[in-house]
């Protein structure tokens, strides 16, 4: 698969190299592929997430990475060498569990030392890892506390630090955040871009919340039943979604089938009974193809002057925007989301016939693929 | 794989070995002869041990019908009924009393109730004889008090023996009957409540059809030890009030038949193994609930 | 009754009166024991007075501490057997998934399924028949076994409460499989051990049926010592013993609750 995403600024190292990985479960009639035929390049010192819903093989597929589960087939590289056989325990990456796994036993600081030890480093160099370790999440004067009587937030910290501690060249993120309040979540997620630009550590970070996806990655890949369907930058995925999947995924998006008329520089489509769109061309384009645009509410221009008519069916107001539930002459419904300001009130109500526009850049093709 | 699984094999092992393997060896012992002085002729085939359960063998080599034996197996049945459903009498209040308390009461009450299987069987069946016997407390009280001038025969019968049954396993009553009454949401108790239906008939529709699954495992669990227990009616029935236990037991001392023993033996675990296929059956169609 | 009450499905006629009979029908006999353990008259159940001589005398009854000895070194080798091999099972049973594992599970909880007599004289025939002489050894062993079920559920039940990350996470973290097994998952095990450790001492400390039927010349136990003087009567010595035996049994399982208890410390 070429990757889609190529174009988005990167560094020029891989540090992890997906090779065609498949793992399936179970055998014959009864197989399960949790993962289907995934490549993907992450680049030294990246933020990189995987998104999907749950059951989609993000989890799989990390934890293929770390060496819990072996692929059935594919590479997987680790600095151009092959890892895919090595134990979990012979490769230089670590983990921060969803559940983070502390080791109820030990103290905090020897849980962030623990991966020292097992390296047979220095008592002196783990008791100075360990120290910055801490220090680097703030968590300092919890050292000799037991793991149990730390809230959540600070369980969350030394199961950073304890991951950090050995300096793995990749360090895999299963849902840390997903136990963490909405409140503490957004804290942790500027303190974890953070940590990853302090550290320079590639960051493979794994979550089923796009707007998490969005805010903290340096590329996103969106994945679904096994397979990455779109690689990009936050940008990207959100603005030129190639697959009806990704549009639906992430936030509110209207779908408009079209038929092209027209394709130059930009292309024409025409909407059946709705109207002509201009649009930026995309890959192969032929005139009288039928294809799916995909255009986010915030993207269209509502006036009463503009070309295409709409009916408004319902205002909703959302306190930063409102939002327009619009029905089109061929009856389809589409939404559209303005930004309040001033405190004015809408300037239309309920019932009101006004009209839409788009502006060409804003309408994404679709690769139909309707799953 | 197989290299992973050699770990289980001593404990596996060792059950066959002490537990499988002799269980198997009655059934082949049970149609061996009977040698007088204890033990078997080994190879002599005879099915009389199991025709003991209904007949007698005469001098004269002839069969008579004899219920002695099946008198006591009878008797066993009985007993064990009876303290089924006595300890079903006892033990629904209990578990009911402590399934509505606050939670850390529940603790303690579980454990209170747990304790005593912990404790000896032998001597709190011993407790009994103090209490029951001639010279004993309820005696001693009653005839202190002058309600009576001569004692009770309250020990070496049938009456005490279902008081040392009913005591020796009511706490299996009461457990799986709690665990599956905890689980009840009590606002579907008041639900019923409110929908005018009186105590008793939400006890019925609503209480008791979720306790089943308990009340089924709670039966289980007090009949099939009842059914086979040994301790209690050697000490609580002097020697009269024998139960198929006793019988299997004295196969193997002063009556040295140790083949009628084995068949004997046999039929409990026969009983105990329907049982419990039975009800493991049960449970699994009906979704694995407890 | 007031209406608040009529509507509280928290209160039922008579279900304090029922649990009130069930923890007295329980707990009065074993109290009633204890207090006639400490009566002066040798008329056990006429109280005259508090004392301690039956105590002093089971305690300088030389068959008795015979039996107490026998006693202590069956449960001891019986149930340190019976966990370490329940132990090496469990671990095993949680980490592997294969066929028949529902089988091993029926298998180790055969010997607390069926009545306790049948195994008893099936062993006896088992070791007669093999021409073992019946003793101290013979009871070790069925001990043994019917002390595995009692050793392997708290074992097992730990193992399932664990997070199965904890040992991915130590892999994770550079140790080794066998590091990773002593480092962490054996203490995070060890409450669950000592708890399986000792209920199955508890066990077999207190049996009866299978010391009587297995046991032989020189396996006397205290339980076999007690049911013998039980059969020849009823003396205060006797319900000394008896307390004592009681006493040791809750010690011991108050013990193994707390150990079971017990979140993160061992």
């Amino acid at each position: 698969m070429p990757e889609p995403g190529a174009e988005a600024t990167r560094p020029s190292k891989n540090a992890i190299e997906l090779r065609n990985v498949g793992k399936s479960f179970g055998a014959g009639a009864n197989a399960f592929f949790a993962l289907k035929d995934v490549s993907a390049n992450i680049g030294e010192n990246e933020f990189f997430t995987l998104l999907g819903p749950s059951g989609c093989g993000k989890t799989t597929l990390l934890r293929c990475i770390a060496g819990f589960e072996e692929p059935t087939r594919g590479e997987i590289l680790l600095y151009d060498q092959d890892i895919a056989s090595l134990p979990p325990y012979r490769r230089p990456v670590n983990t921060v569990f969803q559940s983070y796994a502390l080791f109820p036993h030990m103290t905090v600081g020897e849980n962030v030392g623990f991966g020292l030890q097992m390296l047979n480093r220095p008592r002196d160099e783990i008791a100075s890892t360990v120290n910055e370790m801490l220090r680097l999440v703030q968590m300092e004067e919890l050292r000799d506390r037991r793991t149990s009587e730390i809230s959540g937030g600070q369980q969350q910290r030394v199961a950073l630090a304890r991951a950090l501690a050995p300096k793995p060249k990749v360090l895999l993120l299963d849902e840390p955040l997903s136990a963490l309040d909405l409140k503490l979540r957004k804290e942790m997620q500027v303190e974890l871009k953070r940590l990853q630009t302090e550290t320079g550590i590639t960051f493979i970070f794994v979550t089923h919340d796009q707007e998490e996806a969005l805010t903290m990655s340096d590329r996103v890949a969106v994945m679904n039943k096994g397979d990455i369907l779109q690689i990009g930058s936050p940008r990207e995925i959100y603005n030129q979604p190639k697959h009806r999947f990704v549009a639906d995924f992430i936030g509110d998006i209207n779908f408009l089938d079209a038929i092209v008329t027209e394709c130059g520089v930009t292309c024409q489509a025409e909407i059946v009974d709705v109207g002509m769109v201009e649009f930026l061309r995309e890959g192969e384009i032929a005139v009288g193809q039928h294809i799916t645009l995909a255009i986010r509410p915030e993207r269209i221009t509502l006036s009463a002057q503009a070309r295409h008519p709409c009916r408004i069916e319902n205002i909703v107001y959302h306190g930063t925007d409102t939002i327009y539930h619009l029905r089109l002459p061929n009856d389809d419904r589409m939404l559209a989301r303005s930004q309040n300001s001033e405190g004015h009130a809408p300037a239309w109500q309920t019932g009101d016939d006004i009209g839409w526009a788009a502006a060409p850049d804003a309408l994404a093709v679709i690769a139909d693929n309707p799953s | 794989m197989l290299a992973n699984i050699w770990l289980i094999g001593p404990a596996v092992v060792a059950i066959v070995i002490l537990m499988v393997i002799p269980l198997s060896m009655m059934a082949w012992i049970s149609i061996q002869a009977r040698s007088y002085g204890g033990g078997v002729h080994w190879g002599e085939l005879t099915g009389d041990a199991w025709l003991r359960f209904v007949f007698e063998r005469n001098l004269d080599d002839s069969l008579s019908w004899s219920f002695n034996y099946l008198s006591i197996i009878l008797r066993s049945f009985w007993l064990s009924a009876l303290t089924t459903v006595i300890s079903l009498i006892v033990g629904f209040p209990t578990a009911f009393f402590m399934a509505t308390r606050p939670l850390r009461w529940r603790t303690l009450l579980v454990f209170m109730v747990t304790l005593p299987f912990w404790t000896n069987l032998l001597v709190r069946n011993y407790a009994w004889i103090l209490i029951l016997r001639d010279h004993g407390t309820i005696n001693g009280l009653l005839m202190s008090l002058g309600v009576i001038d001569r004692p009770l025969p309250l020990l070496h019968n049938e009456f005490a023996v279902a008081v040392g049954l009913v005591y020796s396993f009511l706490p299996f009553m009461v457990l799986p009957i709690y665990s599956s009454l905890e689980k009840i949401d009590l606002r579907l108790v008041e639900a019923a409540f409110d929908l005018y239906s009186g105590r008793w008939r939400a006890l019925r529709h609503v209480i008791l059809p979720l306790a089943k699954p308990g009340i089924i495992a709670g039966c289980i669990l007090v009949f099939i030890p009842a059914l086979g227990s040994y301790v209690t009616p050697e000490l609580l029935g002097g020697g009269k009030t024998l139960m198929i236990g006793n019988l299997i037991g004295h196969q193997f001392g002063a009556a040295r038949n140790w083949p009628f023993g084995a068949a004997l033996g046999l039929f409990l675990l026969a009983l105990v193994l329907i049982a419990m296929t039975a009800y493991a059956l049960r449970t699994r169609r009906s979704g694995g609930t407890q | 009754m007031s209406r608040r009450a009529a509507g509280d499905a928290k209160r039922w006629p008579g279900l304090a009166l029922g649990a009130g009979f069930f923890f007295a029908y329980v707990y009065l006999p074993i109290l009633i024991l204890v207090a006639l353990s400490f009566n002066e008259n040798r008329v056990v159940t006429v109280w005259t007075g508090f004392t301690l001589d039956w105590y002093k005398l089971a305690f300088h009854n030389d068959a008795m501490l015979r039996a107490a000895e026998n006693s202590l070194i069956i449960a001891s080798v019986a149930a340190v057997s019976a966990t370490i091999l329940s132990t090496l099972a469990a671990v095993r049973m949680a980490q592997v998934r294969f066929t028949g594992q529902t089988a091993v599970n029926a298998l180790v909880a055969l010997p607390i399924t069926v009545p306790e007599i049948v195994p008893a004289v099936a062993t006896l025939m088992f070791f007669a028949s093999l021409g073992v002489t019946l003793g101290l050894g013979t009871v070790i062993l069925a001990h043994t076994v019917f002390c595995i079920p009692f050793a392997y559920l708290p074992i097992r039940a730990r193992l399932e409460g664990m997070d199965r990350a904890l040992a991915e996470a130590a892999g994770d973290l550079y140790a080794s499989p066998r590091r990773a097994f002593f480092k962490i998952t054996l203490p995070l095990m060890m409450p669950g051990i000592l708890s399986g450790l000792v209920l199955a001492f508890i066990i077999s400390l207190d049996d009866f049926v299978t010391t009587f039927f297995v046991g032989g010349a020189g396996s006397t136990t205290l339980p076999i010592y007690i049911f013998g003087l039980v059969r020849t009567g009823v003396t205060p010595e006797v319900n000394a013993i008896s307390a004592l035996m009681l006493l040791i049994s809750i010690a011991l399982v108050s013990l193994s609750l707390f150990l079971g208890r017990s979140e993160h410390r061992y």
